[in-house]
């Protein structure tokens, strides 16, 4: 598919391209935002899986460069409108020039890892590592206080505030397999924020709303305070691809996080001292202001909860899943950063040499 | 706990085989199905293993003659079972299966293989499993049929890597000796060793992590010692796949090798220090310096990821020189490979040759592979043979054959597209070469002097019985091939004549055993084959543009008494009809009956069949044109013009064959033409009237340029070119009959299918012009067995299921854009699960399918895709067929965005005037720009319109779905959680359909609403239950009155009715309530009990609780629906069935009380 027809296809994609983002996901991080305030009094960051960098950037324009997106864009675009609404002001300029606004935060540090190479961004250290290995935390302690760290000290001399993930893995399309392999990621991001994350801390990670999700829910919910599972509408309803927002990092007492024994559904360490934070309801109703009356069946066990689900971004923000009708002598713009080439560039070259995919086949062996 | 909810029927994708004895085993979601491989068509045994994991592998080792350990696991779980297998020589085979253990992994499972235990006594069977993140794991099952069997807990042998592995192989290499293959995620190869595993002191041992891979490792085996090089002694070799599209073949000669791995960094905890990532370690310690040498042969093959590759040839043989390999990916083909030593510069090297693709599986995806050696299966010739089967997500279980290594020069002739027999028969001739092998065979050893002139060619050929070809050249030569098996083409010249040097055109009758053969100068002669005598029969004036021959009035022995002839000349517009007597003796044959018939201008014939062949004075005919027109002809009418023309019946390209068929209703004419159909039509000489019942898209073509009905089986069979090669396939089925390379459509050819095709294990024969030289093809039928027939080879998006009394007939469209149209198989416990059969496949959209509805009777099927896609099918009763479809009507796309995708549909059925065949609908339609449009659509025999009434915008947001609540008003529900509602214009629209308001909206979740589903409590009051993308169930009442606009709503809303999205929902209304079925990416199916008390005010009015929540196999579900089942009732209540299809598809029964 050409990137003219994706344009048509995904409004995201063609913003995304529009407003300088590297990929279609940083409008996931800014609708999260929206929702969350993820990153209010926030300095210090980690983000995890971060190749190509378009969570990286947004945190680098909205720490480092002081830009507003996100939650703080929104409401001053709210407030902005109530004000013109009332008289008060002029109808709001679109094309404000943001640098008036620009606010940089102070002690910001802006930590990416990933094992594929990214292009750099001003500000943000960015590390070539593996986030299950031991070695990843010094090396990330290093990185987050290059002047105080302590090759001794096997805890950051400051914590961090913020871990991030988007990784996921290339799906085969074994279900099973798939949901499997994105949960591993999902502990092994874990495993690293329990090793950086200060008290209070946030951790937001991707996750696949598949078979035994609850399971997975339930065990986030025995170290944070609050877990919800968020989607930004820029996240196509089609797909299985939603957020874990928990906020409130609470180690439980005597709890030592350590990747050598990493937790993990595949583990059986998970402490003793892990009581079930799940607290059972009974069947209950509540109307909400709107009229709407909650219904809460009470269906959660001790192995499985559902976090509470909330979608995240504007109504009035684009629709991942609609078509929209383009004017005809639009241009369609080159993406921010090319693809990185797939693993199978050489077999693609080697086909096309052969005369295409419905060329011969045989007598390719090198 | 005993649910309500008992599964009926599934079909998932075939994620695990395995063979033993005779017997194929196929786990497909939770469930294990056990064939015979021999009886193949039934399932001896279905059997679930788990609640709802789905199975990903199957290990067997035979204990005895009748007792095997079965050990099945998927994800983290184990289940040893005990299979008994009773042959008996009068009744069928008996098959018992139990579960003996279950254990739980601390991780997911890769791959598991069963050993002998340490004391090697019989019963006891070690269990040796890998995870992903390379743990290897020991449990010992003590396998006593007398007593109870035991099982000692799991034992964890290494701890594991932090890497995560997608592929392993275990291998036992000796008595309590192991070497593991395991492949990252990063491309790389781990090999180790493990030796005496049952005892405390294990000693395991890093032999050698191989790096090459430009992507995740999918596949790795490791070979038993294969002597692929005579000079060096038998060797093991590693073969893997990966994501970079590759195949490599590693040698592990030395590895594993006490004297290299006593190293004290060789431990495979040297691993667990060792970066991860691509290209990390290539400067490795354990990069040994002839690592590039470890790498053998490498092939590029699969379009796509590959997931499995396998030896075939595992026994060690000191003969065998090459090895050949399966290999299956995501482009759901099965490859061939061959591996064959080459010394490269002294070094040792092989080449990794491709030998053959076969594509029997749909869509994407072969997910699962199995080896079974025809040793095994009773009555078989070839011991030799290899059986392979493979299980595809199209759920798919599909066998076929290779030659084993001895005959291996054999294989090597098979380089078509697909795994083929090879030829009977393959032959190439000029015509010196015949005219010199015909002159060696007659008597008289003449030669003339033009023999070997070689601008000599061949002008026609034509099959004259079911092993002898009549072929005419430029020199007027007519020529008799033989064809005998095993043999070469035997050639007999009958005949010279100047007159066919020019031209010549000739056809036959296989059952008269005629041929008529017309020349230059417009002299029409008649061979007959018993007495090889050629009689002119009569003369035309002018150049013969076309001649057909057809049997006539049919004895009981089915030999035809008379043949007519249909003969067209060039540049008129009339054609001659005779009818030839056949003689029963070795009199001539005479012209009984001569006709002259008058051709519209513009009408070419290029097909011809006369309606009833039993009876010899009718006089009623069919002829197909070159524009796609077919004309119904009665001459007892005394009329020389055509009773009825049919225009563009294949739209404008010829019709190239025609064929009666009867039924219980009258007769059929099936035709074919170059537009890529196949057609039924339903014809009434009496009343005028041509309905075409049905039209299939061929999935090959488009040049599709005959046809032949099989008497016995009532099957038809199609064939034509498809690029550059020609192929015939059954109608029903599908199934494939032979495929021949012949270069493409535009030349010389004659097919003669095979008679029987139940019965007959032939493919045909063809016979063709290429490069100037005659070229002759017959082979056996593609030799592959389907154990279980497929359905949908990608996800299905919508289903609807049509129920009237005990029939039933689902329509499910996919992703991958087709219709399928399945009937459940109903049976008894014996048949329990087996599944659902496919009759028919409707090919027409070219975008996934969004969502499709039956009308109440049946006769219509709806849909619609992305791309304004919108069709109406028409449904016929046909006895040959099982069922007829027409797409009857394609709604006109209107917009200029080129990917907008109607989401929903909903239909309301008007009166139907006096005329039965009259139907009205209005049908609203939802599009993912956030319009809606309302279309009258009306079918009658005469037109079949639709008609904007009305359309309308709503916001942006996507809708997602549309219902009418009453003739009137509808809701839409859309992406930003909201329903609205609407109300139809009632003013008759004037040049410009007017634009539809809504009068208010109505927020209930969160995202998306995915489903929507109604019941209409009173005149005024209706029950809308909504689910979302928000993992909750909404039940909305909506009131509304007459006199007011805006109407009332009231919510409850259950939050977090699942853990993930919820896709659909079905209402049943029946006298024990209502009930809410609901399904979700969560894989499990809830029903919901709502009651509704109108008396209470607000949302007190409502009330709903949980019954049923059962485990889903399908993952990814998209719809479901729920209709009446027409099984006997054993107690009160109404039994009812509920299809959930995604993934797969699978069918639940339900009482309601």
């Amino acid at each position: 598919m050409g990137k003219s027809s994706k344009d048509k296809r995904d409004a995201y994609y063609r913003l995304a391209k529009e407003q300088g983002w590297r990929a279609r996901s940083a409008y996931k991080l800014l609708q999260l935002d929206e929702e969350f305030n993820l990153f209010e009094d926030v300095t210090r960051v980690v983000d995890l899986c971060a190749a190509p960098g378009s969570w990286s950037q947004v945190l680098s324009r909205i720490l480092i460069k002081g830009e507003k997106f996100g939650r703080v864009e929104w409401e001053d675009r709210q407030a902005a409108n109530r004000a013109y609404i009332s008289g008060e002001t002029e109808a709001p300029h679109v094309e404000e020039d943001v640098k008036h606004k620009l606010q940089p935060r102070q002690g910001v540090k802006i930590v990416s890892i990933d094992l594929q190479p990214m292009s750099p961004l001003e500000g943000i250290t960015m590390l070539r590592a593996d986030i299950t290995h031991p070695s990843t935390v010094p090396l990330l302690l290093k990185a987050l206080d290059p002047d105080t760290f302590d090759a001794a000290s096997t805890s950051a001399s400051q914590l961090v505030d913020l871990v991030l993930s988007d990784g996921a893995p290339d799906v085969t399309g074994l279900h099973d397999l798939d949901i499997y392999v994105q949960s591993q990621l999902l502990w092994a991001a874990l495993n690293l924020a329990l090793c950086v994350l200060k008290p209070g801390g946030k951790f937001v990670a991707k996750i696949f709303r598949g078979r035994d999700v609850d399971v997975l829910y339930a065990q986030l919910k025995t170290m944070f305070e609050k877990v919800w599972v968020a989607k930004p509408r820029s996240s196509r309803a089609s797909s299985l691809e939603a957020f874990v927002v928990c906020i409130g990092f609470r180690p439980p007492k005597g709890f030592k996080a350590s990747l050598e024994e990493p937790l993990g559904a595949r583990s059986n360490v998970t402490p003793e001292t892990l009581i079930s934070a799940v607290e059972t309801v009974t069947s209950s109703r509540k109307t909400r202001s709107d009229g709407v009356t909650e219904l809460d069946l009470g269906l959660d066990t001790d192995v499985s909860w559902v976090a509470p689900f909330l979608a995240c971004g504007d109504l009035s923000a684009f629709d991942a899943d609609a078509s929209y009708h383009l004017p005809r002598d639009r241009t369609t713009l080159d993406p921010v950063q090319p693809p990185t080439a797939p693993p199978y560039k050489r077999a693609l070259e080697m086909r096309k040499a052969a005369g295409g995919a419905y060329g011969k086949t045989k007598g390719q062996t090198p | 706990m005993s649910s309500r909810l008992k599964p009926a029927s599934l079909r998932a994708p075939v994620t695990a085989l395995a063979t033993s004895w005779n017997l194929v085993l196929a786990g497909e979601g939770p469930y294990l199905r056990v064939w015979k491989y021999e009886h193949h068509t039934s399932p001896l045994l279905v059997h679930p293993i788990f609640e709802a994991q789905a199975i990903h592998g199957i290990a067997t080792r035979t204990i005895n003659v009748t007792d095997a350990v079965l050990v099945v696991w998927g994800g983290r779980e184990i289940r040893v079972l005990h299979l008994k297998h009773e042959v008996n020589a009068t009744a069928p085979d008996e098959l018992s299966i139990s579960i003996v253990a279950s254990a739980t992994a601390p991780d997911w499972i890769l791959d598991l293989t069963l050993a002998c235990g340490k004391e090697h006594s019989e019963g006891t069977t070690q269990v040796v499993l890998l995870t992903a993140h390379n743990a290897l794991l020991t449990l010992d099952v003590n396998f006593n049929p007398a007593s109870q069997h035991q099982v000692t807990p799991l034992r964890q042998i290494t701890t594991g890597s932090r890497c995560i592995l997608y592929a392993a192989h275990i291998l036992r290499t000796g008595d309590d000796c192991f070497l593991v293959a395991s492949g990252t995620a990063f491309g790389e190869i781990i090999v180790w060793s493990v030796e005496s595993i049952s005892s405390e002191d294990v000693t395991v041992r890093l032999c050698h992590v191989f790096t090459g891979h430009e992507g995740s490792i999918f596949g790795v085996q490791i070979s038993h010692e294969l002597s692929l090089n005579p000079k060096i002694s038998p060797q093991r070799l590693l073969a893997s796949c990966s994501d970079d599209r590759t195949i490599r073949i590693w040698n592990l000669s030395g590895i594993g090798d006490k004297a290299i791995s006593n190293d004290p960094s060789r431990t495979l905890d040297a691993l667990r220090d060792r970066e991860t990532g691509f290209g990390a370690n290539i400067e490795d310690i354990n990069a040994v310096p002839d690592d590039r040498n470890r790498c053998i042969a490498t092939a590029f093959g699969h379009l796509s990821r590959i997931w499995l590759v396998r030896f075939l040839d595992h026994r060690s043989s000191n003969s065998q020189s090459r090895i050949r390999l399966i290999s299956a990916g995501e482009d759901a083909s099965c490859q061939l490979w061959q591996l064959e030593a080459k010394s490269i510069e002294g070094k040792y090297a092989a080449v990794l040759e491709h030998l053959s693709t076969s594509r029997l599986h749909s869509g994407k995806n072969i997910w699962s592979i199995s080896v079974l050696e025809t040793k095994m299966i009773s009555g078989s010739r070839d011991s030799n043979n290899v059986i392979v089967i493979s299980g595809g997500a199209d759920a798919a279980v599909v066998s076929r054959s290779f030659q084993a290594t001895e005959s291996l020069s054999e294989v090597e002739e098979v380089l078509t597209e697909s795994v083929k027999p090879s030829a009977i028969l393959d032959e190439e001739w000029t015509v010196p070469q015949a005219l010199i092998a015909a002159n060696s065979c007659s008597e008289s050893r003449q030669r003339s002097p033009e023999q070997h002139n070689p601008a000599s060619f061949f002008r026609a050929y034509s099959f004259i019985s079911e092993n002898e070809v009549l072929a005419t050249t430029s020199k007027g030569h007519i020529l008799k091939a033989s064809i005998e098996p095993g043999k070469s083409l035997r050639w007999s010249l009958l005949q010279q004549l100047h007159d066919l040097e020019k031209f010549a055109l000739c056809t036959s009758s296989i059952t008269a055993q005629m041929a008529f053969i017309a020349s230059g100068s417009g002299q029409i002669y008649c061979f007959q084959n018993q007495t090889a005598l050629l009689t002119p029969l009569v003369r035309v004036d002018g150049k013969v543009a076309a001649i057909f021959a057809r049997d006539n009035a049919f004895d009981v022995e089915t030999a035809p008494r008379e043949i007519s002839l249909l003969i067209t000349t060039v540049g008129t517009t009339f054609a001659r009809r005779l009818v030839v007597d056949v003689p029963s003796t070795n009199a001539s044959p005479v012209v009984t009956k001569a006709d002259r018939i008058t051709l519209e201008q513009g009408f070419t014939v290029t097909a011809y069949v006369h309606e009833s062949p039993e009876d010899s004075n009718d006089g009623r005919f069919i002829l197909g044109s070159r524009e796609g027109a077919i004309s119904l002809w009665d001459l007892n009418l005394e009329s020389s013009h055509a009773t009825l023309t049919m225009r563009h019946v294949h739209r404008n390209e010829s019709v190239t064959a025609l064929e009666w068929a009867s039924e219980s209703e009258g007769n059929l004419l099936f035709s074919v033409g170059r537009d890529g159909t196949c057609c039924v039509h339903r014809i009434d000489f009496f009343r005028r009237t041509f309905v075409t019942v049905h039209r299939s898209n061929l999935p090959f073509g488009p040049n599709i340029e005959g046809l032949s009905l099989d008497k016995t089986t009532g099957d038809v069979i199609a064939y034509g070119f498809h690029g550059k090669k020609f192929t015939a396939q059954s109608l029903n089925d599908e199934q494939e009959l032979i495929t021949i390379e012949c270069g493409g459509a535009h030349r010389l050819w004659a097919y003669n299918s095979p008679r029987n095709i139940d019965t007959s294990n032939s493919g045909g024969t063809l016979i063709w012009t290429k490069a100037s030289k005659l070229r002759i093809c017959a082979k056996p039928r593609a030799s592959y067995k389907e154990l279980q027939h497929g359905g949908h080879g990608r996800e299905i998006k919508a289903c609807d299921v049509f129920s009237h009394g005990s029939s039933k007939l689902i329509a499910t469209g996919a992703e991958d854009t087709d219709i399928k149209l399945f009937i459940p198989t109903q049976g008894g416990e014996a048949k329990h699960l087996v599944g659902f059969k496919c009759i028919r496949t409707v090919r027409k959209h070219v975008t996934g399918i969004q969502n499709l509805k039956w009308s109440k009777d049946g006769s219509f099927l709806f849909s619609s895709g992305g791309c304004e896609e919108f069709f109406v099918w028409r449904f016929h009763n046909v006895d040959v067929l099982r069922i007829g479809v027409v797409c009857e009507a394609v709604c006109p796309t209107i917009s200029d965005v080129s990917d907008l995708r109607i989401t929903d549909f909903d239909i309301l059925e008007g009166h139907s005037d006096e005329d039965a065949e009259s139907y009205k609908f209005t049908i609203a339609m939802t599009f993912s720009d956030s319009t809606i449009r309302i279309y009258d659509y009306t079918s009658t025999t005469a037109s079949k319109k639709f008609a904007l009434q009305s359309t309308g915008t709503y916001t942006t947001a996507c809708l997602t779905k549309i219902a009418f609540l009453s003739p009137t008003t509808f809701v839409t529900a859309s992406t930003n959680g909201h329903i609205a509602y609407w109300t139809l214009c009632n003013t008759v629209p004037s040049d410009a359909p007017p634009a539809l308001v809504y009068s208010t909206h109505h927020r209930i979740h969160q995202s998306t609403i995915k489903s929507l589903a109604h019941i209409a409590l009173t005149d005024g009051t209706s029950l809308i239950v909504t689910t979302g993308d928000d993992n909750a169930l909404g039940l909305t009442l909506c009131s509304w009155s007459a006199t007011t606009e805006i109407p009332s709503f009231s919510t409850l809303l259950i939050p977090r009715a699942h853990a993930a999205a919820i896709n659909d929902c079905a209402l049943l209304d029946s006298q024990s309530g209502v009930f809410a079925v609901t399904v979700s990416n969560d894989q499990r199916l809830k029903m919901w009990s709502i009651k509704v008390d109108l008396d209470k005010k607000g949302t007190d009015r409502l009330d709903a609780c949980l019954v049923e929540d059962v485990p889903s196999a399908v993952a990814d579900a998209s719809s479901l629906c729920v209709y009446p089942d027409s099984g006997e009732l054993q107690q009160e209540g109404v039994l009812l069935r509920v299809l959930v299809c995604g993934v797969g598809m699978e069918e639940w029964k339900f009482n309601t009380v």
